[in-house]
């Protein structure tokens, strides 16, 4: 088991002092120890797939069950580079990159593997009708990946329509929608009146740049959500039993 | 100081000179439903009908008094004439690029020889005969386009152009470089059409996308190489916070800058390009264009202006379901503060 946190090691290794640190120096010291384990989240924060895969293999055959590299290599790797974006470290392409070496990564064990990788929970995420920038969306939904959860990602311009009949069929635990364009946002309150009159309360995670906390709050299933990085966090906490209330009183940062 | 006319309190105000008072314009979408209904000249058909889009885009001047008239309405020409495929969207949504032609890769890169003649481009240069009939000399005409950054992710797909930027530093120059060239060239067709300025609008090259190393090595030299082969005052907007490229955006030799609100110190914004380059802006879009009210308009021009911005304008595309009442406080809160 790895026990590595790195918001811990971060702290410990100060990085608001060290900020002029390199992100590869940073990496350095938030992979995971073992040294084949070490060499996975490597591969995974360069985004070198081969690396990924050849390490995989290096490890599957010194005797370790390939669906437990999934967690303590391949996204130990992931969470390097969330947190070091997360810190304004790394940009949007080097995420890209790395989920990509990832997904891959996920693929191989998967297929290494006669067991069925069990996820942490379904998400649905999509991006409101009449909304053609999906770039958000693409980093909640590789965030979420990240960090074990199966996303059925419905792409973006979707109807409220198919939003709602996706969650009847899934039961996901929780939903992530997007609005870059003002004049999208409103789609919103369909959503959520729909969800409400079929007795669905699923939290609806909201964000873009189109949205606001305010607004988010006036729907009963919102969940504002100003960074996409706290999406996961929303995740986890759903998992751990907090209601869309104390989802607010935690997320909501006006 | 004499009245000026529009343009030249427009150009002057740019480059940094003296004016009268500030300008108020909008170098970044301008059409409204509004606009569209009154007009009779609507989304999608404006964006491809040359006397629909001179006829809305005239509508932000004579209706809403922006004292500019700035056109076409998307981001999509270039693209589409370069062999993206485009949506063109619907009354109140924008044309987005559908399909790119070298996400496989940057072996065939093909420069059309007569790219005057492709998609709408022929459309938005009979646009500017049909404003320049309507306006006369002394109205500014800007003419918007995508710049070499979105161009060239537009081209490539945004997801390649990244993972290029990363992986394939040799592909990722190759297509900037095609993009620069192929905007050199536009904005040379816009500018003999007879437009006055042009403003390039690059969301690409946001920090909320890509790293402001990467736009300082790579992406800083294709604007300054499109600057330097476009011979007119020149306006460079780039959304989201940009406040860690502002002092690169300085350098890319455009005369002004239009920056959204989500720059949070214009003061110190202005400090850092002071000398190279003036302020247009910021006027939030989505929060107070589109669902403030007239006050809140007019009170985030004063301060926009306190703050030393030179061209008052919105921070972003106004979007469409936005009030006129809204869009007319712009220039009124100018003369409040003027007066």
């Amino acid at each position: 088991m790895i026990d590595i946190n790195p918001k811990n090691t971060l702290i410990r290794y100060n990085i608001l002092v060290e900020s002029d640190m390199a992100p590869e120096e940073m990496a350095e010291k938030l992979y995971p120890t073992d040294p084949h384990i070490r060499q996975i989240a490597k591969a995974v924060f360069e985004g070198d797939e081969d690396e990924v895969v050849a390490a995989l293999q290096n490890t599957i055959d010194s005797g370790v069950d390939p669906l437990s590299l999934i967690n303590d290599a391949l996204m130990a790797g992931m969470e390097v580079v969330s947190t070091l974006y997360d810190y304004g470290l790394l940009y949007l392409p080097d995420v890209i990159i790395s989920a990509q070496a990832m997904i891959e990564g996920i693929e191989y064990c998967k297929e290494q593997s006669k067991q069925v990788h069990e996820s942490k929970g379904k998400i649905i995420s999509y991006v409101v009708e009449g909304d053609i920038h999906d770039i958000g969306k693409k980093i909640v939904t590789v965030l979420l990946r990240a960090n074990g959860y199966e996303v059925i990602d419905l792409g973006k311009d979707v109807p409220v329509e198919e939003v709602v009949a996706a969650v009847k069929k899934e039961k996901p635990i929780m939903l992530s929608g997007t609005a870059l364009m003002t004049t999208t946002m409103h789609a919103f309150k369909d959503v959520n009146s729909r969800l409400l009159a079929s007795d669905i309360n699923v939290p609806v995670v909201c964000g873009g740049g189109a949205v606001t906390q305010d607004f988010i709050s006036d729907y009963d299933l919102g969940v504002y959500c100003e960074e996409a990085a706290d999406v996961p966090k929303i995740a986890d906490s759903i998992l751990q039993g907090l209601d869309i209330r104390k989802l607010r009183d935690t997320f909501h940062k006006h | 100081m004499s009245e000026l006319t529009q343009k030249t309190r427009l150009t002057n105000a740019l480059k940094g000179e003296s004016v009268d008072k500030a300008p108020v314009a909008s170098v970044t979408q301008t059409a409204t439903v509004e606009l569209m209904e009154m007009t009779g000249a609507s989304w999608p058909e404006a964006h491809s009908d040359a006397s629909k889009m001179a006829k809305l885009a005239l509508a932000s001047h004579t209706e809403a008094g922006l004292e500019a008239v700035r056109y076409p309405f998307c981001l999509t020409v270039l693209a589409e004439a370069m062999g993206c495929e485009v949506n063109m969207g619907t009354q109140n949504r924008q044309p987005s690029i559908t399909e790119h032609p070298y996400k496989k890769g940057i072996d065939d890169l093909k420069m059309p020889d007569n790219l005057a003649e492709l998609g709408r481009i022929p459309a938005v240069v009979e646009a500017t005969d049909i404003v320049r009939d309507s306006v006369g000399e002394d109205v500014p005409i800007i003419a918007g386009m995508e710049g070499p950054v979105t161009l060239a992710s537009d081209l490539a797909s945004v997801k390649k152009f990244m993972k290029w930027s990363i992986k394939k530093p040799d592909d990722f120059k190759a297509i900037l470089d095609f993009a620069t060239d192929a905007c050199i060239e536009y904005a040379n067709i816009l500018l003999d059409s007879g437009v006055d300025m042009i403003c390039v609008a690059d969301p690409v090259a946001s920090p909320d996308l890509m790293n402001p190393a990467t736009f300082n090595d790579t992406l800083k030299p294709c604007l300054a190489k499109f600057a330097e082969a476009v011979d007119c005052i020149k306006i460079l907007h780039i959304c989201g916070n940009v406040t860690p490229v502002l002092d690169m955006m300085g350098d890319c030799k455009f005369e002004g800058l239009s920056i959204e609100e989500k720059v949070k110190d214009v003061k110190e914004a202005k400090k850092t390009v002071e000398g190279r380059a003036t302020l247009v802006g910021n006027v939030s879009s989505p929060f107070t264009i589109l669902s403030g009210t007239p006050d809140k308009v007019k009170e985030e021009v004063k301060k926009a202006l306190d703050d030393g911005i030179s061209v008052v304008a919105p921070g972003c595309g106004i979007a469409p379901n936005s009030p006129l009442e809204n869009v007319k406080a712009l220039v009124e809160g100018r003369d409040e503060y003027f007066s």
